[in-house]
């Protein structure tokens, strides 16, 4: 099946560019060695922020289209993204501690936007347990997916600006990497965190899409025996 | 009569509905307005008695009372509907959904206007912060504000009525949406308390600004879904 | 903690992590 080569590739890749992250890239000169868990904290942010933008656009859908194939994505969505977004924070905040001096900083834009993410997107699977009904289920999960989607960046602007006002200059910032002018190992590192991150991501997508599908047919099969109940104990009397 | 015009005049006569049955019964208001109360006071034994602390803290205590007591509001304003089925009886006129939304949020907007002038006067009299000079910036955070938590309050109390542990669904869901909208309402007051020195007061209105444009665009537009199926 | 401490804690969490919930997905896909 496609599906499982596509999982051991990205094992395989993810193995790879973790050994290549420990141990071949050389350590940043001003962060040391802490710069290394820049790589797997901004490959799991991108991924949450792309798990969730996939679940609002598969709300789109199952909202246009009514098919609750588009239900299942945005499920398979959160439930990765609120994932990856909880290893983002944690990379963030184990960054944070040797380079800051501090596990948080307020004013950090992308710390503080993707707590709140967490928070939205918890809410939302939190809501998701509420509603049996397959339809209403995916209507209402839809409609919350579509406001925080749209309140993420209010949020981090929001944070930016708190931070501009204040100034402060952070030994360490996180964006270092992400300037283009950085070493090229670095970004090299980096962009194949990402992809080798991104194979992980596809290969979990597809396979928690097939975990959805099939609780909704072992829904909608229990549904059916307890009407076929029903209406045997009707003709019974 | 334009069809906008119309619309509008449903929104108010929604609107005008619930104002009436709130001073009938006042339900939400007085409730709300004693829970803003003690939530100050509150703030006061945890806070003081140290004078500056709490007048530095004031802006951010005020919208914490507000949106608190805002919770509560739009969940009360709400459960009036469902106790005697009026919600799904208006769901069944041909009046676009987004002018119930329209309504309710006004109704919502009115009951928070009130009580937000009364906590401003509270927090400037328990908290010593100097309103008179800045009351005119004061009062437009206010109500940017409250049309952004009533906007956002009305959405999530129309979503979670029907559903069981409502009474933890609203917050869970409404307070990380309303994060932004509570920096910018705090950083405009305490701004526009301290006479602006850094004159970021414009940005942080344009940001409130922003929010409530956006929110009430997709309470709106999503309402809809909200009274069908939900 | 050493910075070491630091990225193991970091690594062990993520990969860790990505880990159990991959073999959970196994698991309850092969229930089905």
């Amino acid at each position: 099946m496609k599906t499982r080569i596509v999982g051991w590739v990205a094992f395989a890749a993810v193995t790879l560019m973790v050994l290549v992250a420990l141990f071949v890239v050389p350590a940043d000169l001003n962060q040391g060695d802490a710069q290394r868990i820049m790589y797997p904290h901004v490959a799991s942010a991108w991924l949450a922020y792309l798990s969730f933008g996939v679940t609002a656009l598969a709300g789109i859908g199952w909202l246009w289209r009514r098919d609750l194939r588009f239900d299942s994505v945005a499920l398979a969505g959160a439930e990765i993204g609120v994932m990856f977004t909880a290893f983002a924070i944690w990379g963030g905040m184990m960054w944070g501690r040797p380079v800051w001096g501090v596990f948080w900083q307020w004013e950090d834009p992308r710390l503080t936007t993707t707590a709140l993410l967490l928070a939205l997107y918890v809410g939302y699977l939190l809501l998701r347990r509420l509603t049996d009904d397959p339809d209403r289920r995916a209507t209402r999960a839809a409609i919350v997916g579509i406001v925080a989607a749209v309140d993420i960046p209010i949020v981090h602007f929001s944070v930016e600006w708190w931070r501009g006002l204040h100034q402060t200059a952070t030994i360490g910032s996180p964006d270092k990497i992400l300037n283009p002018a950085a070493p090229a190992q670095f970004v090299l590192t980096l962009v194949g965190m990402v992809l080798a991150f991104t194979l992980v991501w596809t290969y979990l997508m597809i396979r928690r899409y097939q975990l959805a599908q099939a609780d909704l047919a072992n829904e909608e099969a229990a549904r059916v025996d307890r009407i076929m109940e029903a209406r045997a104990v009707e003709a019974s009397r | 009569m334009t069809a906008l015009r119309h619309e509008a005049r449903l929104a108010l006569a929604i609107a005008a509905k619930d104002a009436r049955a709130e001073l009938r019964g006042r339900h939400a208001l007085v409730s709300t307005l004693f829970f803003a109360a003690i939530v100050l006071l509150l703030f006061g034994f945890a806070l003081g008695p140290d004078r500056s602390r709490l007048s530095e803290a004031a802006p951010g205590l005020l919208w914490l009372a507000l949106v608190f007591a805002g919770i509560l509001a739009v969940s009360r304003l709400h459960l009036l509907e469902t106790d005697d089925g009026a919600l799904e009886q208006l769901a069944l006129y041909p009046v676009p959904r987004r002018t119930i939304y329209a309504g309710k949020a006004l109704a919502g907007f009115a009951v928070m206007g009130v009580l937000g002038l009364i906590v401003l006067g509270a927090v400037a009299v328990l908290f010593g912060a100097s309103v008179g000079e800045s009351i005119v910036p004061l009062l437009v955070t206010l109500l940017l504000g409250i049309i952004g938590i009533a906007a956002v309050g009305t959405f999530y109390a129309g979503l979670t009525v029907r559903l069981p542990s409502r009474e933890v669904m609203l917050p869970l869901l409404m307070l990380p949406v309303l994060a932004p909208l509570l920096l910018g309402a705090v950083k405009a007051t305490a701004a526009a308390l301290a006479g602006d020195p850094f004159g970021e007061l414009g940005a942080w209105l344009q940001l409130l600004v922003a929010f409530d444009v956006v929110m009430v665009t997709a309470g709106a537009a999503t309402y809809g879904y909200l009274l069908e199926d939900g | 903690m050493t910075d070491v401490g630091y990225i193991l804690a970091a690594y062990g969490v993520i990969f860790g992590g990505l880990a159990l919930y991959t073999v959970t997905l196994w698991r309850r896909l092969r229930r089905r």
